[in-house]
């Protein structure tokens, strides 16, 4: 064995030119097969990232139909069952509740909707990459903002808001009235009238204006201070805002009704995903509750597992705990059964997504190979044919056929042992590169969305121990492989008919 | 905001819609039924009283407000504020053109909103921002075909009926497929009695309907008072706009639509 090892060593180095570019072709196959595994590995973990950490969550409960037509009435049952099912499972690592209610953010003439995210900070900053995406102030504070209850209006008082309205109406009726025609004189005395009507409004709009506030506030009391609100730096730039700036924020409520408030801009993060940068708005869900009347009630329950392929069993074990596993029955009974999944239960495309781009991969990795080992072939049937005399005797002096063979596979083998060494080395640099800078795209696009998941343009790469074993496990395999063909023909080359072709 | 400015915009609908039955001579053809119903709405100025009743699944709630709407400057402009009850008190919306501003005294504060988010559906409303636009041009963009014509009793003495479909013209810019359309037709009154729009042709029922009803005189005019607006598939739930003054073609002061007027 050592001597046929020898042999082939030897061989390898009669022809270094053609070793050298044989093996330069195969250790360049293997780093690109490791690089583009790289990128596609760094692709799926990235989706899968901000599918889970900005979105769904590995584990997550909605109402059944929330997901379909998300509106705010669409809370989840149950959410405190979820939770503490969740909570109960050694698997799991985190859980959080959500409010996803909707609103306007504007400041001066600027204005654009939003979509405002309640969460509890303490959680949400370990369930979620918001935090870690911070660039500027703080994350929320833990507690919610100081906000005294509403109230109801005694007798007395609806019976003085119904003189109030009575007392509005019949100010506009004295406008109304002290209005002319089109065509009846566009003159002084129109104008006199609509002065006058005008100027008896303003003398009791003062005094109408006061006593509507203190109803008012004690219908829906203002904050004791603006609450706090963690946005992007996209909203930010649009509304010219920067920490410690105060914006007014109109948010729907769950009754059809609104609430304004004026917030304060505690911090600012980005994600590089525009969809998160410029259209959303955290806040305490505690204070987003309060705004969109929606009392305790949320609209999801988000889950992080220790690790990410147990997800599918948690969320099932979940809904067996729940008494929620017939998810036919809770599509037919939404208000009162949560539907809990697991992400790829949720979004069973992008899982699809990511398999079909590791197939992708795959078959690229077996096109490169294909033409490396057709390359391969090609340079043993030359270098077996050159010593077509040399095989003959060696077989003359006895050496058997599966000797021959053994010593061209091993010679086929060493040289794709090395290249592929040599090829990972330059694959793992590669990657480092590609993992440090990415390919960047962001001149050509903001960010894009793939099955409405938003992404940074920036492709960058992961290294793993399978992205770089592959390539070379399999390189050689396929080298070994295609050096059979010529190995087996020079194994049954006759010792004879190889001399003669002296 | 939704509901309540986008049922302050549906006013203008409905304002338009009642201004309908302008004097004219005796309508001959389907058409200028059409239009004497529908296209009366461009009165050029118009200032009402109104109460809106909102009826959803999970809540009603009545308030008062003033509307003003002024068409004389080529684009039209309206104001509407709150006059109660409390909550909503001195809350106003201006439009002019496409442009939506809400006032909120409470926070003393403007907001503008984009012509991009009026395009946007309303969320949870019984109207929509097509409503302003393509409501009022009935004649223009629809052809009318009789399905029926019959007399019958009214609120103002025996009148005649006539049901219209009316189905857009091949390159009229508009959202509904087909629209079922009721006139009264009494003397030189041309009234609308209930318009029934649906998103295509062929579909059997229609996505939302607007009645009107209880007629009476208002500044001179015969007008229906009430118009009650339902989505079919939301039953029970409506959206009710009840007259309680009405002035027409009055000379509004162009101060009234800018945002000092709105902040006031």
């Amino acid at each position: 064995m050592a001597k046929t090892a020898k042999i082939a060593w030897r061989n390898l180095g009669r022809n270094r030119r053609r070793t050298l570019i044989t093996g330069s072709a195969l250790a360049l196959s293997t780093a690109l097969c490791i690089a583009a595994y790289g990128l596609t590995d760094g692709m799926n973990v990235e989706m899968l990232r901000v599918l889970t950490r900005y979105d769904l969550g590995h584990v997550q409960a909605h109402h059944a139909e929330y997901r379909e037509r998300p509106t705010l009435k669409r809370t989840l049952p149950r959410a405190d069952a979820v939770v503490a099912a969740l909570r109960k499972d050694a698997r799991v690592a985190y859980v959080a509740r959500r409010v996803l209610s909707f609103g306007l953010v504007s400041r001066a003439d600027k204005s654009t909707g939003v979509q405002i995210i309640g969460v509890q900070p303490k959680r949400e900053r370990k369930i979620s990459g918001i935090d870690a995406s911070r660039v500027s102030g703080t994350f929320l504070p833990d507690d919610k903002t100081p906000w005294p209850p509403r109230g109801a209006l005694s007798q007395a008082e609806k019976k003085k808001d119904e003189e109030l309205t009575k007392k509005a109406e019949d100010d506009v009726l004295g406008e109304l009235d002290a209005l002319s025609g089109i065509g009846s004189g566009k003159g002084t005395g129109a104008g006199a009238g609509t002065g006058a009507g005008t100027a008896a409004k303003r003398g009791t709009g003062a005094g109408v204006r006061g006593e509507t506030r203190k109803l008012a506030d004690k219908l829906s009391p203002p904050p004791a201070r603006p609450p706090d609100v963690y946005l992007g730096v996209g909203l930010a730039k649009r509304l010219a805002v920067k920490v410690g700036s105060k914006l007014e924020l109109l948010a729907y409520a769950v009754d059809g009704t609104s609430e304004q408030v004026t917030v304060n801009v505690v911090g600012l993060y980005r994600t590089g995903t525009s969809q998160y940068d410029t259209g959303r708005l955290y806040m305490h869900i505690a204070d987003v509750q309060r705004l969109s009347h929606l009392g305790t009630r949320v609209h999801q329950v988000t889950a992080l597992v220790k690790d990410v392929d147990t997800a599918r069993d948690v969320a099932k074990a979940a809904r067996v705990a729940l008494g929620v596993s017939d998810i036919k029955a809770v599509k037919k009974n939404p208000s009162s059964a949560p539907l809990v999944q697991s992400w790829n239960e949720s979004r069973p495309d992008i899982e699809n997504m990511l398999k079909l781009n590791e197939g992708s991969i795959v078959l690229i990795m077996l096109f490169i190979y294909l033409v490396a080992a057709l390359g391969v072939i090609n340079t043993m049937l030359m270098s077996v044919l050159e010593r077509t005399r040399e095989i003959g005797v060696l077989k003359a002096i006895g050496m058997r056929g599966s000797g021959v063979l053994r010593m061209i596979v091993t010679e086929t083998t060493a040289l794709a042992v090395i290249s592929a060494v040599i090829g990972a080395g330059l694959g793992l640099l590669l990657n480092a590169y590609l993992a440090r800078y990415g390919i960047d795209l962001s001149s050509s696009s903001e960010s894009f969305t793939l099955g409405g998941v938003g992404f940074k343009p920036v492709f960058k790469a992961v290294i793993t121990a399978r992205g770089t074993l592959v390539p070379v496990v399999v390189l050689t395999i396929s080298c070994c492989l295609a050096s059979l063909y010529p190995a087996i023909r020079a194994a049954l080359l006759a010792p004879a008919a190889g001399m003669r072709e002296l | 905001m939704s509901r309540a400015s986008v049922s302050r915009l549906s006013l203008t609908v409905f304002l338009a819609s009642a201004l309908a039955g302008a004097p004219a001579a005796h309508a001959t053809s389907f058409e200028e039924l059409v239009r004497r119903a529908d296209m009366a709405t461009r009165s050029k100025t118009s200032a009402a009283v109104l109460e809106m009743h909102v009826k959803t699944a999970s809540y009603q709630r009545r308030m008062r407000l003033v509307f003003w709407q002024d068409d004389r400057g080529g684009r039209e402009r309206v104001l509407i504020r709150i006059l109660g009850p409390a909550l909503w008190r001195g809350h106003g919306t201006l439009k002019i053109g496409s442009q939506l501003k809400l006032y909120n005294p409470r926070q003393n504060h403007v907001t503008v909103v984009g012509s991009s988010m009026l395009g946007d559906s309303w969320m949870g409303s019984h109207f929509s921002n097509d409503d302003l636009v393509k409501e009022t041009r009935l004649a223009r963009h629809y052809t009318a075909k009789l399905l029926k014509k019959w007399d019958g009793k009214s609120d103002i003495g025996a009148a005649t009926y006539y049901r219209f479909r009316l189905v857009p013209k091949p390159t009229a810019p508009v959202a509904w497929g087909k629209i079922v359309y009721t006139v009264l037709e009494k003397g030189t009154t041309v009234l609308p009695i209930k318009a029934a729009y649906f998103r295509k042709y062929r579909d059997r029922k229609p996505k939302r309907t607007m009645s009107f009803t209880d007629i009476k005189t208002m500044s001179g005019r015969k007008v229906p008072a009430v118009m009650t607006v339902r989505v079919m598939s939301k039953p029970g739930e409506f959206t009710r706009l009840t007259y309680r003054k009405l002035k027409l073609d009055i000379n509004i002061p162009a101060s009234k639509f800018t945002e000092q007027a709105l902040r006031r």
